[in-house]
């Protein structure tokens, strides 16, 4: 028997695991058999707020032969849940999602589900009827089963139990074991013959009570239709490995803000079909990234069309870039234009929703199909471009290895010019030439190109955004106010931001909305600056009239006005999952005023600098005056944009005392 | 030829007519102040009998920026009613050339999520052009066949702010023998009724209106903007017939859908019996029954056919322990018969801000079904859907509006609770300590009666415990702090009120500069309330709630301190509301002392400059600042 090497890995840790006593890793569930004992969950500890517990949660995976010739896939789950309370009642609304290709689906076979209640020491059922269960299709390739639990009650137990027969054997069901509810047992054991081969990929902080493999000897029964004759039916005999795993008393998933998103922390098991390897026969279906990209290289609707000579493109092109004569220039001119005329349908996709020449013609598509235009437009004129597959933040990370392509959904282009990389994406209307948005710094990201499909990193600690204000205070000849210009040079993607909001508005509504100032506070001439220069940070820019409350004795004025941090941006005290923000930042905050006429400075704020474990941050708050004049700075830099859990306390105590300082005032005294 | 131009007008699309779409046909005044032009829209609704119609919707739209994008989008719901016979879409280039046409089956079809219901029977065709140069104009057609015919429509020819209009017309053809009945709302326009052969054809039309601008605390359009309701006399749907030419005619129809599903099976009566044969008081019952609902049923919606606006039986709901508003109001009602009580079954157009009803105009308003019960001097509203409520309050959900009562005698127009100023109060008295570093300790106790504790009662009747205490920790509106404890307490008879107590550390709170200390003594009731000025303000202005807010605040300051700055004591009294802050500062502490009550109201545009400015004196005096320096 030829075995491969990661079952033989798996073998070893049976041998490793059996060693463990068999007691305590049995589910501690019956299920269809419900006595009064079972409603009593004290000998468990869980959160006590929670509002319904999982009580068990048992899956199981396997292949059987079928009658088209092949394998489908057998998922089996038994689930039993407690409402704790009538918040809980969410937990008595299942929906199951079959995934169809148009042809074929999944079919939901002997759905049972029961509520019990416990009345008078006695359980009580309450079935679901058949009638209850609704089919709907959701979209053309999900169709979800959902129904309702009957009888629900605070204290109810519902359990419910299916199987999902399929043919998609690349759809062979992840375990989640971690989600809106503490679990007591999840359980997952998945059986797959020697003839497929499948990537497993787990994920999470949660630890295995059970995490074992077993090889036994499996035979199939495979039935091919024979037309007008008997059916062919070939029995097929091998080995397979049984893996289980199992996870006990697992807390509920949490959300917190900062977070790209929690699915990179769920405690999960998913599988990717890798390879058919049948004694005469094997196919691989996913094995490396060259192989993928090869792949994806020959697809109408990604690469197939970016590197052929296209000639259709001559005459558009050909007016494009006329009059442009370095590679970067024509390259510029090619991402302008790609940029302005075409639209994005914005689906995040992997793929183009149409081909090449229909993405032209239409003059829009999703992000992959104008990136993937701007590709080929670029090596069109024989500039070297390459696409770039990756996820976005709030998708989630990618596999660096295994070139699981589900998980990525976005297209940008690399191109090479005189030895200088660019990352281009023309279809977010507001992003210059060479820069990429916010929601692409996720990590890993791979180049596709026939010869070199390398890994690309985009790390949120790499997008620095830097911003400077500067804010000058003069006093009015005639006395009693004071004349002032702001002026604020943003970060580029705050400046993407700002030239997004304003293209949903006009300039006049955002200063309106710009901060609710009061009426002795006046602002006029204002502006942006760059607004439409995508490839320059924008200035917003302003004058103000202050008017003083001269006849006040004593006046107090914060040296930030309407800047700085007036709230914790980490307002929770815990925090389980890493803080991941989306840039690393230097804010520059100058402040010049003339004392005003009349008065002298009675106190200050006393200057201050921290920093945030060592070199990782730091925060100034520089003062001083001298006859005339009042010069505040102002300098707040994160040099990294994710910071561990166990860092947490330190970050939100940093902040806090910024947000304090900026809150201080200088006391200003009417002169006798 | 009277004939022919009818042919016309049925099959015949606008552009057909010579019309072209290219935007420098549109004269300025439609584009000023415009992000979008309706170049046309028009609606011919084919009454064939009181139980089909055939609706004919044409609309292209010019949208001339992003901020129109949206309207470029098609959405039409289809379902048990509803089928499509073809629809089109043709997107347009600034000079009118055309860019791109679909068909119905391009579009994307999709099952309609409601977000509270686990299933209905309608689903959706959605398409976007997503073309982004600007301007450009959308162009749909679609033919709908009604099978039940509940509602004709409204013609609104101005329904949008930022929109002008060049052509809207609504056009309804029926039976000579057929009343199409219609009503003018803030206007009295009249239809041009015109005949052919056996037909009787009505007309609305309006042209070259100019786009209206968004203003901020504006009533809504459909209270400022004329229009037009219509609606069925006679009709039928899946069988059942009815006239809506009165609200006793309507309710006779929705009481048949309604009538006999109020069969309860015996171990429920038996329960019924259980729970009132031993009260004597029927007001006791009423509640008894209703605290047995809201433990043993839950809001599960189904929404299918006919279903949409009969329920599900009170069998269906005593055995599966839920249903949607329809089922468990009707599950009530029968709960109540049972003890010999007339519950009764209510139609009303729900949802805090809702908009009222239109009530001398018999016709299908409503969206949600509640239960009220008549008592000698009162009337005890009853909400079915929601587990947590108090008996009687109806809040902010279903009070202060018309509803439209269903029985065996027809319908007619109830009125729900209103909850004034006085009902809806906030108590806030907050205990504390400030250190000489900035710290504030402090305890705040808060009660919240009537429509001030709506929004509370929700999330602390929904939320698990720790998803409460999550929300405390970061909702809050407090620079740096932490929740250290919570509790919460209702009281459900009657007006319901909530008491809170909160423990809270802010660390940094007040801040220190050299040897002063600045302090804002209101530290949780700050108004954000703020209106920019704007002296070309046309549309009214409305308030919406009524409420009273009373704050008081006692903060032990740290020793050695002299107060150098007191905020003067604000006092307003107006036509929108009063309030008043006034502050008391020794060495060893500081009070505080805060009222507001706010009235809702209508007020004309003219009173815009006293509003802001009366929103801008409460934001500034709830921030007030407190100065105390360090005795050298």
């Amino acid at each position: 028997m030829h075995h491969r090497n990661q079952s033989w890995a798996f073998l070893c840790a049976f041998i490793f695991s059996s060693t463990f006593s068999l007691a305590q890793d049995k589910s501690p569930v019956k299920f269809g058999k419900i006595t009064p004992a079972d409603f009593d969950l004290s000998r468990y500890s869980y959160d006590s707020s929670a509002t319904a517990v999982v009580v068990a949660d048992i899956g199981n995976s396997r292949f059987e032969g079928n009658t088209k010739g092949w394998f489908s896939l057998v998922f089996k789950r038994s689930r039993r849940v407690k409402v704790l309370s009538k918040k809980g009642f969410d937990a008595g609304t299942v929906m199951i999602p079959l995934y169809s290709d148009g042809t074929s689906e999944e079919k939901l076979d002997n759905l049972k589900a029961v509520t019990y209640n416990l009345e008078n020491g006695n359980v009580t059922e309450a079935k679901l009827d058949e009638k209850s269960i609704f089919t709907d299709k959701f979209n053309k390739n999900i169709i979800v089963k959902k129904f309702s639990m009957p009888n629900l009650k605070e204290g109810s137990i519902i359990e419910y139990s299916y199987v999902l027969h399929s043919d998609f054997l690349f759809n062979l069901q992840p375990w989640t074991f971690q989600g809106e509810y503490p679990c007591l047992w999840s359980e997952y054991e998945v059986t797959i013959p020697e003839f497929f081969s499948y990537v497993f990929l787990g994920q999470g902080f949660q630890p295995y009570l059970v995490n074992s493999s077993n090889t036994s000897y499996v035979s199939y029964t495979v039935r091919s239709p024979g037309g007008a004759f008997s059916d062919d039916v070939s029995t097929i005999t091998g080995s397979a490995v049984t893996r289980r795993w199992v996870m006990k008393d697992i807390p509920a998933i949490k959300e917190e803000s900062f977070t790209t998103t929690t699915d990179n922390y769920v405690s999960k098991v998913e599988f990717q079909l890798s390879q058919y390897r049948f004694p005469n026969y094997s196919e691989d279906i996913m094995q490396n990234w060259p192989k993928a990209s090869e792949h994806l290289m020959k697809d109408e609707y990604f690469g197939a069309d970016i590197a052929s000579n296209n000639g259709w493109l001559d005459n558009d092109l050909n007016n494009v870039i006329k009059g442009a004569t370095s590679k970067l220039e024509k390259a510029t001119k090619i991402y302008e234009w790609v940029h302005n005329t075409f639209t994005c349908s914005g689906s995040n996709s992997r793929k183009m929703d149409n081909t090449l020449k229909i993405v032209f013609k239409n003059k829009g598509g999703n992000e992959a199909a104008i990136n993937l235009l701007l590709t080929a437009m670029l090596n069109h004129e024989e500039i070297h471009a390459d696409p770039v597959l990756l996820s976005t933040r709030k998708n989630g990370y990618t596999h660096e290895i295994y070139p699981l392509l589900d998980r990525f959904n976005y297209v940008i282009c690399s191109v090479n010019i005189d030895s200088k990389t660019y990352y281009l994406d023309a279809s977010q209307p507001k992003l210059p030439f060479g820069t990429i948005g916010e929601e692409c710094y996720n990590g890993h990201a791979r180049i596709i190109s026939k010869e070199n499909p390398v890994p690309v990193y985009f790390f949120a600690d790499s997008l620095k955004e830097r911003k400077i204000t500067t804010i000058l205070i003069v006093n009015d000849e005639k006395g009693g106010s004071l004349s002032g210009s702001f002026t604020s040079q943003l970060g580029n993607v705050e400046s993407y931001e700002l030239r997004e909001k304003i293209s949903k508005k006009t300039e006049q509504e955002y200063f309106k909305d710009i901060k609710p100032y009061t009426s002795d506070f006046v602002i006029t001439n204002s502006g942006i600056d760059s607004l439409n220069q995508l490839d320059v940070p924008a200035t917003v820019h302003y004058d103000f009239n202050y008017k003083l409350p001269v006849d006040d004795e004593i006046i107090y004025l914060n040296p930030m006005l309407t800047e700085g941090y007036k709230e914790n941006p980490f307002k929770s005290t815990d925090r389980k999952y890493p803080v991941e923000m989306p840039y690393t930042m230097d804010e520059t905050y100058v402040f010049n005023m003339e004392i005003p006429n009349g008065y002298a400075v009675e106190e200050l704020p006393k200057s201050a600098r921290v920093s945030l474990n060592g070199t990782e941050g730091s925060f100034e708050y520089l003062i001083q005056k001298d006859e005339s004049n009042i010069q505040m700075r102002t300098r707040l830099k994160l040099n990294k944009a994710t910071f561990e859990p166990g860092d947490y306390s330190t970050l939100r105590d940093f902040f806090a005392f910024i947000v304090q300082k900026q809150a201080e005032q200088i006391v200003l005294k009417k002169k006798k | 030829m009277k004939k022919h131009s009818f042919f016309f007008l049925m099959i015949i699309p606008a552009f057909g007519l010579g019309q072209s779409f290219s935007v420098s046909g549109i004269p300025d005044t439609l584009t000023k102040g415009a992000n979008a032009v309706v170049r046309i829209h028009e609606v011919i609704f084919e009454i064939k009998s009181p139980g089909k119609a055939v609706e004919h919707e044409h609309f292209a739209y010019t949208i001339l920026n992003e901020d129109a994008d949206f309207l470029a989008k098609y959405d039409s719901y289809y379902g048990s009613f509803i089928s499509i016979n073809y629809a089109y879409g043709t997107l347009y280039d600034a000079m009118g050339k055309q860019v791109k046409k679909i068909k119905l089956r391009d579009m994307g079809d999709f099952s309609v999520n409601d977000g509270f219901s686990l299933m209905n029977s309608e689903r959706v065709k959605r398409y976007d052009f997503y073309n982004r140069i600007y301007p450009y104009t959308v162009d749909y057609e679609e033919e709908d066949e009604i099978n039940g015919l509940m509602d004709i429509g409204e013609w609104m020819p101005r329904s949008m702010y930022n929109a002008s209009v060049v052509s809207s017309r609504f056009v309804v053809i029926a039976p000579r023998d057929y009343k199409v009945r219609y009503k003018p709302v803030n206007c009295s326009i009249e239809p041009i009724v015109t005949e052919e052969k056996d037909k009787r054809i009505y007309t609305w039309e309006a042209k070259n209106l100019p786009a209206q601008k968004k203003e901020p605390m504006a009533p809504p359009l459909e209270e400022t903007m004329p229009y037009v309701i219509i609606a069925p006399s006679d009709f039928e749907v899946q069988g059942y017939k009815g006239n809506m030419n009165s609200w006793e005619n309507y309710g006779r129809f929705m009481y048949q859908l309604v009538h006999g599903r109020d069969l309860l099976p015996d171990n429920t009566r038996k329960k019924v019996h259980e729970i009132t044969d031993t009260i004597s008081d029927r007001r006791r019952k009423v509640l008894a029954l209703y605290r047995f609902l809201q433990a043993t049923t839950h809001y599960v919606g189904i929404q299918l056919g006919i279903g949409g606006w009969q329920p599900f039986d009170a069998t269906y709901v005593a055995t599966k322990n839920y249903g949607d508003c329809k089922a468990l109001s009707n599950y009530m009602i029968a709960l109540l018969k049972e003890a010999g009580i007339n519950g009764k079954y209510v139609e009303i157009r729900a949802g805090k801000d809702e908009l009222k009803m239109v009530e001398d105009f018999p016709s299908f308003q409503s969206n949600h079904v509640t239960c009220a019960v008549p008592m000698d001097k009162d009337t005890i509203w009853l909400e079915c859907t929601d587990q947590a409520k108090a008996a009687g309050y109806a809040g902010s959900f279903t009070g202060n509006r018309k509803g439209v009562v269903i029985d065996e005698t027809g319908g007619h127009i109830v009125k729900t609770p209103v909850y004034t100023a006085k009902d809806n109060l906030q108590c806030r008295h907050i205990t504390g300590r400030v250190s000489d570093d900035g710290n504030l300790d402090f305890m705040v106790k808060s009660t919240y009666h009537a429509e001030k504790q709506d929004e509370l009662s929700l999330s602390i009747n929904e939320l698990s415990r720790d998803k409460v205490m999550e929300r405390l920790k970061t909702e809050l509106n407090l620079p740096t702090y932490d929740v250290t404890k919570f509790n919460y307490q209702e009281e459900k008879d009657g007006i319901p009120i909530i008491d809170e107590t909160l423990e809270i550390n802010a660390p940094r709170y007040a801040q220190v500069s050299g040897k002063r200390l600045f302090i804002s003594p209101n530290i949780m009731t700050r108004s954000t309330q703020h209106l920019n000025l704007d002296s070309g303000r046309k549309a009214d202005i409305e308030l919406h709630d009524d409420y009273t807010e009373k704050d008081t605040v006692d903060l032990v300051v740290p020793s050695g301190y002299q107060p150098e700055a007191i905020p003067a004591e604000a006092s307003l009294d107006t036509k929108f509301g009063k309030y008043f802050a006034s502050y008391k500062v020794s060495p060893e502490k500081i009070e505080f002392i805060r009222f507001r009550e706010q009235h809702a109201g209508r007020f004309s545009a003219s009173a815009y400059g006293d509003m802001s400015s009366y929103f801008e004196k409460i934001y500034r005096a709830d921030r007030g600042k407190i100065v105390l320096v360090r005795k050298e």
